[in-house]
């Protein structure tokens, strides 16, 4: 599978860059718009949270930190939750050239989670740039950030594969996922701090795929703290394996996979 | 596999599950094997050739033979079910003729961008990107992106970029008859020049003509089985032939005696057509169209056959075709007319003459229950192609019958009732014949005629 990527890489990036500048061509603000919405989606969560209920947060004192944790949580989510709805459908969106076309289907997810992902990137400089503003002082380790950004969009990747190939069977799936992203989220202290679950709540937290990789970021990013060691490994793991679980079935349905599109 | 063949083919077959609903999928998968709840349907089953370089394999048959589904196969968007196929170096295919193209780049990067999903190396596409340009002919609009092209400017990028690549194998597929004659020139003459510098060539067509001029083997296929693999010449009459269906039909009575013959105004009666073909000669017409007035005739056999009263449907140019048919009178008529007409691919009527115009004896009134029988004969001095034909059936009055030779064309046809045409029977195949045979000519039809030339060297022509 990495050798069929590493052949195509070039198609997949300048298709992943063509999307992002592409995606609102037509309007007048054209690409800014990838940074306008979740900064707008940002914005309401903080008027919500901080003006409206009032929630205190442990060990940051501002009152403009919470835009910083919010950012630092959602926008690696938005990408990862892309990446996932969008190459869960990248098969039928690209029929066209399957039906033509000896591309490995592969490909099409690559090429959405890579698009997904230079998003990401673009947001998190954004993100960095504001807090050096806000007068973070930016440290070393926020060079750890990126690289779980990577892990965690590898994770959505493999679970896109995963999707993609069974929602060419089932359509139902990517409805399916529309919701269950939704419920996720919420089951995810993205939005919200961690401190206002409960102890009980907090173990189940062990057993949420995503619950590691929102953390970290923000171990690192907001309280400069390196990540413990086992949570890496459990990072690594949901970013390799998954993958290598959506390629397995990917290559079990592969034969059909065409004839139904 | 020897060096020189580069595609090999080994019973191949490709199976299409059909399932009535998504559930069905799901219980087969949660069965894990155990259950099929699925069709299967084969598209295409064990399917074996070779293709050397500078080849040209041919393939025809009816629509749904399996034709694309081969296509698809080989150039690996579709994966086989059973059976294996090796490709030797580059296929490229002209299935996909611009549709990897994104509307918001350029030509040029669209190029570059297509023939990198090919497997090109940007090196190669760079050495020739600057004849691709003056190829395609579009000027600036080359470095504009591809969405504000005219459709035919997007054509000529897509098939200038295939011209330039040199491709071991080429696959195309009815890619020869679309766009305008220009386009359709171009097509040809890039067949000949691939074929000129040995690529091997994996050509579909509906075209016999193309088929039979390009093809050095050629492929029958009818509902996913090979029926024959060999001589283009001999595919395509057996295409014809399976096409036809010569469907014995039970209901024919092909009984000379069942024929009561109207009386004949000079002898007072007609002569019976001796030599009526056999029934299995007779072509189907469940399929056939039929045009006119219900109820006062019906068709009951159409047969076309050559000078040896075989069932025959290609023929070279010059040659003779006899066509057979019958009427059943439902109503008394006065004089029984009968005629073919002939049409051409751009559907032009190439031909069309009746038994009044060749003025056969006919009788003045026919009766109810009556079948009437024709047998015409057109020598085929047209062009070479694929010609469909209609069989007419019509009526005259007996006055206007007596009187028909004193008529010019316009007033005869006037007179004349149409009662039935049947169409979409079957076509006829005309194909090219040598210089001796004396029926060399351009356009459409071969007219009477002479030339002689003479030479003078000492101007005694003053």
């Amino acid at each position: 599978m990495i050798r069929v990527l590493y052949h195509y890489r070039n198609y997949i990036v300048q298709n992943a860059w063509n999307d992002l500048r592409h995606r609102y061509a037509g309007s007048g603000l054209g690409a800014i718009w990838n940074v306008i919405s979740p900064l707008a989606q940002i914005l309401v969560y903080t008027i919500v949270f901080t003006e409206l209920m009032s929630i205190k947060f442990p060990g940051v004192s501002s009152r403009f930190a919470f835009p910083l944790y919010l950012c630092s949580g959602f926008l690696p989510w938005i990408a990862f939750s892309e990446c996932v709805s969008r190459g869960a459908n990248s098969f039928l969106e690209n029929a066209n050239y399957l039906k033509k076309m000896p591309i490995p289907e592969q490909v099409f997810v690559a090429q959405t989670a890579m698009s997904a992902t230079l998003g990401l990137f673009i947001s998190l400089g954004l993100l960095f740039a504001l807090a050096i503003i806000m007068k973070y002082p930016p440290t070393w380790l926020w060079l750890i950030v990126p690289l779980v950004a990577i892990l965690f969009q590898g994770f959505g990747f493999g679970l896109g594969l995963l999707l993609s190939s069974i929602n060419v069977f089932f359509r139902d799936v990517a409805q399916i996922l529309g919701i269950f992203l939704q419920i996720w989220m919420w089951m995810t202290p993205i939005v919200y701090p961690e401190s206002i679950l409960p102890e009980r709540l907090l173990i189940y937290m062990k057993f949420n795929p995503a619950y590691p990789f929102i953390h970290t970021i923000r171990e690192v990013f907001l309280y400069g703290r390196f990540p413990e060691s086992w949570m890496w490994w459990v990072m690594c793991a949901w970013a390799f394996g998954v993958p290598v679980l959506g390629y397995l079935v990917l290559r079990k349905l592969r034969p059909e996979i065409r004839d139904v599109l | 596999m020897s060096t020189d063949v580069v595609v090999q083919v080994k019973n191949l077959g490709k199976r299409f599950k059909i399932y009535q609903s998504p559930w069905a999928r799901a219980s087969e998968w949660a069965s894990l094997g155990r259950k099929v709840s699925h069709q299967a349907f084969w598209a295409l089953k064990d399917i074996s050739f070779e293709l050397k370089r500078g080849e040209c394999l041919g393939i025809i048959g009816p629509n749904g033979a399996g034709k694309s589904t081969l296509l698809r196969v080989l150039t690996r968007s579709l994966y086989p079910t059973t059976g294996t196929f090796q490709i030797r170096g580059n296929l490229l295919s002209l299935l996909e003729l611009g549709t990897g193209f994104n509307p918001e780049l350029t030509g040029r990067q669209n190029i570059y961008r297509s023939t990198q999903l090919l497997g090109f190396p940007q090196g190669y596409v760079s050495e020739r990107i600057q004849d691709m340009e003056e190829f395609a002919e579009i000027g600036e609009f080359f470095d504009l992106p591809i969405k504000i092209y005219s459709s035919g400017m997007y054509i000529r990028l897509a098939f200038s970029m295939f011209v330039f690549l040199k491709p071991e194998v080429l696959v195309v597929d009815e890619a020869l008859s679309v766009g305008d004659i220009f386009f359709q020139q171009k097509c040809h003459a890039k067949m000949q020049e691939l074929m000129d510098y040995q690529a091997a060539i994996v050509l579909v067509s509906h075209d016999m003509s193309v088929i039979e001029r390009y093809s050095t083997r050629t492929l029958l296929l009818d509902q996913g089985r090979c029926l024959f693999l060999g001589q283009p010449l001999e595919a395509v009459q057996r295409y014809y032939k399976m096409e036809r269906s010569f469907v014995a039909r039970t209901e024919y009575a092909g009984d000379i005696h069942n024929v009561r013959p109207g009386t004949d105004h000079d002898s007072g009666k007609s002569d019976l057509i001796a030599d009526w073909p056999p029934a299995h000669a007779f072509l189907d017409l469940t399929r056939a169209t039929v045009l006119g007035t219900k109820g006062i005739a019906r068709c009951i056999g159409i047969a076309v056959c050559d000078d040896k009263g075989e069932p025959c449907t290609t023929f070279k140019i010059g040659e003779k075709v006899f066509f057979y048919y019958e009427f059943e009178l439902l109503q008394d008529i006065d004089v029984p007319v009968g005629g073919v007409v002939l049409t051409n691919k751009m559907n032009i009527h190439v031909h069309g003459k009746n038994s009044l115009h060749y003025m056969s004896k006919a009788p003045l009134i026919t009766r109810k229950g009556a079948h009437v029988r024709f047998r015409q004969t057109i020598q085929l001095d047209i062009a070479a192609g694929e010609y469909t034909f209609m069989i007419g059936f019509a009526t005259i009055g007996t006055d206007d019958y007596l009187h028909a030779n004193e008529m010019y064309f316009a007033q005869l046809q006037s007179k004349i009732k149409d009662i039935l045409g049947v169409c979409q029977v079957g076509t006829i195949l005309v194909r090219e014949s040598t210089l001796r045979s004396g029926f060399l000519f351009h356009g459409y039809t071969n007219l009477q005629g002479d030339c002689r030339l003479s030479v003078s060297h000492n101007n005694e022509y003053q």
